[in-house]
């Protein structure tokens, strides 16, 4: 026997604990995704073709990357030589020198015209004198 | 499809890429399949979402993760936003409509709870109900609380797909939650005779 005044067994106000479960069994009760609901053989096929023709449409270029690769090393290079070029014939070690204005410092820079070895010195302010001897036909070694 | 003459002359790495698309095709399909079919209203839409899916899977290869996981996180994450965009596109019809979608549910319930009809009929009305309440949550809610409730998913393995915190994630299956308890309360025992 129950009294009037007593509580349904159900209650009104779900507290949050109760919540979750309640609800996860009536979304189950009613999931909207059928026991038997899948892509049939046919739609599948359909897709995976118009997925690979998609990824035939937008398969990356390679033609123009290679040429401007091409372009960017031939300029590179070309500068490079250039540069040298002119570096040669209008500076020297010494107006470096000079610009970088080393108090103290002197070079002396010898060209044989049939010893083609370069040969650079200079005295460091502290007195030590440095010489530098450039061989072009130097070959490093292991 | 292409034919075996085409692919003689394709790119390896085009091979390659074909090969994993259509690896993370077969591996991913109906499980995504399910996923739309959850989160939209029809078959159609359903196959619609799949396909687009995919197409942008072919589109934007390159950016697919390298992970199996990370692989089905990102196919799970656009067919969401793809799912969001559609939502948007619907929500200014649907704001007037609210009102009329929660009398709805809760007359589709009572309607079921009412009459003894069969137990396939009772099923169908209350799959109604819940596919309307469903659709009146934000994709990415919707989508949490189908990861969560329907497929049983770890919050860790819903955040991680989604690309968000587990606390955003849970925040959000609250929020959901109550908003599907409001409108799924049973009119039985809200209402006791």
């Amino acid at each position: 026997m129950t009294r009037p005044d007593s509580k349904p067994e159900t209650p009104l106000v779900r507290t949050d604990q109760e919540l979750p479960a309640r609800l996860r069994e009536q979304l189950r009760a009613g999931d909207p995704l059928h026991p038997d609901d899948a892509l049939s053989p046919l739609q599948a096929t359909r897709i995976r073709n118009a997925m690979l023709a998609e990824a035939n449409r937008h398969r990356p270029q390679y033609g123009w990357r290679l040429a401007a690769v091409a372009a960017a090393l031939s300029a590179a290079i070309g500068g490079s030589y250039l540069l040298r070029l002119t570096e040669s014939t209008t500076t020297t070690p010494a107006d470096v020198l000079a610009a970088s204005g080393a108090a103290g410092a002197r070079i002396a820079r010898t060209v044989d015209p049939e010893e083609p070895d370069r040969q650079i010195q200079f005295t460091t302010p502290g007195g030590t004198r440095v010489i530098w001897l450039l061989k072009p036909k130097a070959t490093l070694e292991p | 499809m292409i034919s075996n003459t085409e692919t003689a002359v394709l790119s390896p790495t085009l091979l390659s890429l074909e090969d994993r698309l259509t690896d993370l095709f077969d591996t991913h399909h109906q499980r995504l399949y399910r996923l739309a079919r959850r989160m939209s209203g029809n078959a159609e839409e359903a196959y619609d979402l799949v396909q687009e899916c995919f197409l942008r899977a072919a589109r934007h290869a390159h950016r697919l993760p390298a992970s199996a996981s990370g692989a089905e996180a990102w196919l799970v994450r656009t067919l969401v936003n793809l799912c969001r965009d559609g939502f948007r596109r619907a929500e200014v019809r649907k704001r007037a409509g609210d009102a009329e979608t929660q009398e709805m549910i809760q007359q589709t319930l009572h309607d079921a709870s009412s009459t003894s009809g069969s137990d396939v009929e009772t099923r169908r009305v209350h799959r109604q109900a819940v596919r309307s309440a469903l659709s009146t949550l934000d994709p990415r809610r919707r989508a949490i609380v189908i990861l969560r409730e329907l497929e049983d998913r770890p919050m860790r393995e819903v955040a991680r797909m989604l690309s968000i915190t587990p606390v955003t994630a849970r925040w959000h299956l609250a929020k959901a939650r109550r908003q599907l308890a409001q409108l799924l309360q049973d009119p039985i025992s809200e209402h006791p005779p």
